[in-house]
């Protein structure tokens, strides 16, 4: 399996009307400053069709103010070029609750989507929701409801809450992608920040 | 399409002997207990139990409805196609040595599906113990005990399961409509199967044994498992749950979903009530082979405190909370008890409740809004065993849409009322948390039908 490539991904999501955080392909410091606006914190990642997991290859650096720029710029150019067709991509920080939205083909029931909270909450707290393909707004809503972090995305202590209608119409539609896009063998979505009904994909990893 | 696997008229076994041990005798016997026209087939033997015995299928000049094949699996392509030629509707391969055993056996699985395919003749197996149906008096397996008939369809993809299902159902008190062992599904799937069990109007419960569906058949299982629920329920104990991400996955998601997670998802979309072990499957199949619920709302009634609040505890931990009593239902139990009878719900009427006290709490409490109610009691001085649950069982009958579900505490004793409750579709649990679970899935259902 390799990845999609970074453009085709973000049409796919664009088509879909699953929305991005911001983000832009960028080769030097003036890009990334355009592109900032003076709004820092930014991510700086590197995008390659062989690299799989960021975090734990060090590819994903947060950028705290102009100053650090230059020098975290260089450290990941020369990271990324030890990978294929590999180049740097600048994002806004997102907002709200970390969700994680994965998909992948089983041999006997087809697609299942599997659903949880995101970051690295995810592989150390047994709690995600599977839902087998194609679902119904109904089916997304109790896939919500259905995770033991539930009161978490409801707002616990002031927190701020999650639109689980928006939540289930987005889960709907990423179960869709398949449907679309025939040669998609995977699709992880890793950190999706959500915060009230505003939903923004901060990773998004198309495996062909 | 299956009619003549369950309900034939004739049967025809392959394989009769009368070989002490062996599984031609066990077939040779079953058959002959049942009501149809059976006819024995061994080249070896001119007799089996003093019946005549055929050399060949092809020399019955009667029409075979179904066939059994129980002969080694060296021998049964070649048996396949004379029954294809003799025109049979329906077959039951028992014998094994098919793709349950390496590649040889795939080889010769996949030529057996194709001899019986090209005429369309559904069959079941190979692999497997064979087809028990008490409802058509049709018992063409090896199993060492008959079932008691009953109106619970069970589905197994293990025959060795069937067996003791079978006897420990005696105790349960627990009868069926049909038991199938389904083996290696080449021909007949799980799927068909529940779809037949779906439709069939002497079966209100499908209790399923699964390990696994073949590849790309789960589609199908959905659809004809959400058909079927919507008119019974459909309990399934998933065999061989794997630990997740065994597999090395390039993807974090690809690693999340094992295969146990996956089916889980897949009963849950098909309304299917999944279990943890065989006793909560045998549990569940009596309490729905008795009741169907039809709302969530839940009260207790009981004669000694501690199972009252012990039955709370094991609601609340299976997230059923119970209702509170209106005022006017509080005011009816203060009119009707004496002062030491708190008006709360668990309904403690007292250790020395009588059966009238049982009858008008139960009365009191169910023209509220509870649905489900559920009777607890625990063997004191003067408690009349029998007599309590024939005032339960009357409450039934005064209130045939609510549900009314019971657990006598103790031993023989407190045993005596179980044959009246059940007469009244009234389900008496061993203990609280089987009693707790039947509760909690009847609701579960209920939300799902909803």
């Amino acid at each position: 399996m390799k990845l999609l490539e970074f453009n085709e991904t973000k049409k796919i999501l664009k088509d879909l009307g699953l929305e991005t955080l911001e983000t832009s392909k960028v080769e030097n410091k003036e890009e990334v400053l355009s592109f900032a606006q003076k709004d820092f914190p930014l991510f700086l990642k590197v995008f390659s069709p062989s690299v799989f997991h960021r975090t734990e290859d060090k590819l994903v650096k947060k950028v705290n103010s102009e100053k650090e720029l230059e020098e975290k710029i260089e450290s990941l150019k020369e990271k990324a070029s030890e990978y294929e067709n590999a180049f740097l991509i600048a994002q806004k920080q997102g907002k709200g609750k970390e969700l994680f939205l994965g998909m992948k083909k089983d041999s006997v029931f087809g697609w299942v989507v599997m659903f949880g909270i995101g970051g690295i909450f995810l592989e150390v707290i047994d709690d995600i929701s599977y839902g087998i393909c194609p679902l119904d707004k109904k089916e997304c809503i109790c896939m919500i409801k259905d995770l033991k972090a539930f009161p978490y995305l409801q707002g616990t202590r002031g927190q701020g809450s999650v639109d689980i209608e928006k939540l289930a119409s987005f889960i709907k539609t990423f179960s869709q992608i398949p449907k679309k896009h025939s040669e998609v063998k995977e699709v992880d979505f890793n950190p999706v920040f959500v915060s009230g009904g505003d939903i923004k994909v901060a990773d998004f990893k198309i495996f062909i | 399409m299956l009619k003549e696997l369950f309900n034939p008229k004739s049967v025809a076994l392959i394989g009769a002997t009368d070989r002490k041990g062996s599984v031609g005798l066990g077939l040779s016997k079953n058959l002959l207990e049942g009501e149809k026209d059976v006819f024995f087939v061994n080249p070896n033997k001119e007799e089996v139990l003093e019946r005549k015995s055929y050399s060949n299928i092809k020399q019955i000049e009667e029409e075979i409805d179904l066939v059994v094949i129980g002969v080694p699996s060296s021998a049964v392509l070649e048996v396949a196609k004379d029954c294809v030629e003799k025109q049979v509707s329906a077959a039951v391969v028992i014998s094994a040595g098919f793709s349950e055993s390496g590649k040889k056996g795939k080889k010769r699985e996949k030529k057996l599906k194709q001899i019986f395919r090209k005429e369309n003749i559904p069959f079941l197996g190979p692999n497997c113990l064979g087809i028990i149906s008490p409802e058509f008096n049709l018992n063409a397996s090896f199993a060492p005990f008959s079932p008691k008939g009953g109106n619970v369809g069970f589905i197994s993809q293990s025959g060795a399961l069937i067996d003791s299902v079978i006897e420990k159902s005696k105790d349960n008190n627990l009868g069926f409509s049909s038991l199938v062992s389904f083996g290696n599904q080449a021909g007949v799937s799980v799927s068909s199967l529940i779809e037949f069990l779906g439709e069939d109007k002497n079966t209100d419960v499908i209790s399923l044994y699964l390990e696994g569906l073949k590849g790309g058949r789960g589609p199908e299982f959905i659809k004809k498992a959400k058909k079927a629920t919507k008119n019974k329920p459909i309990l399934v104990l998933k065999g061989g749950k794997q630990k997740k991400g065994k597999q090395a996955a390039s993807s974090h998601s690809g690693s999340l979903a094992g295969d146990s997670e996956i089916y889980s998802a897949a009963f849950k979309k098909s309304g299917i009530l999944e279990v943890e072990n065989i006793q909560e499957l045998l549990s569940l199949s009596y309490g729905f082979s008795l009741q169907e619920t039809k709302g969530k709302k839940v009260s207790i009634l009981t004669n000694g405190g501690a199972a009252g609040v012990k039955a709370t505890d094991i609601c609340e931990k299976n997230g059923i909370s119970l209702v509170s009593f209106s005022e006017k239902i509080k005011q009816r139990i203060k009119e009707r008890f004496s002062k030491q009878v708190t008006c709360l719900n668990p309904l403690d009427i007292l250790g020395d409740a009588t059966q009238k006290d049982y009858f008008d709490a139960g009365e009191i409490i169910l023209s509220g809004e509870t649905d489900i109610l559920l009777v607890l009691q625990t063997i004191q001085f003067g408690t009349n065993s029998k007599g309590n649950a024939q005032e339960i069982a009357s409450l039934k009958e005064k209130f045939p849409k609510k549900n009314i579900v019971t657990c006598f505490l103790g031993g023989k004793t407190s045993q005596k009322g179980v044959s009246v409750l059940e007469e009244k579709s009234v389900p008496c649990f061993e203990n609280l948390s089987q009693a707790v679970l039947f509760i909690k899935a009847a609701i579960e259902r209920v939300g799902y039908l909803d």
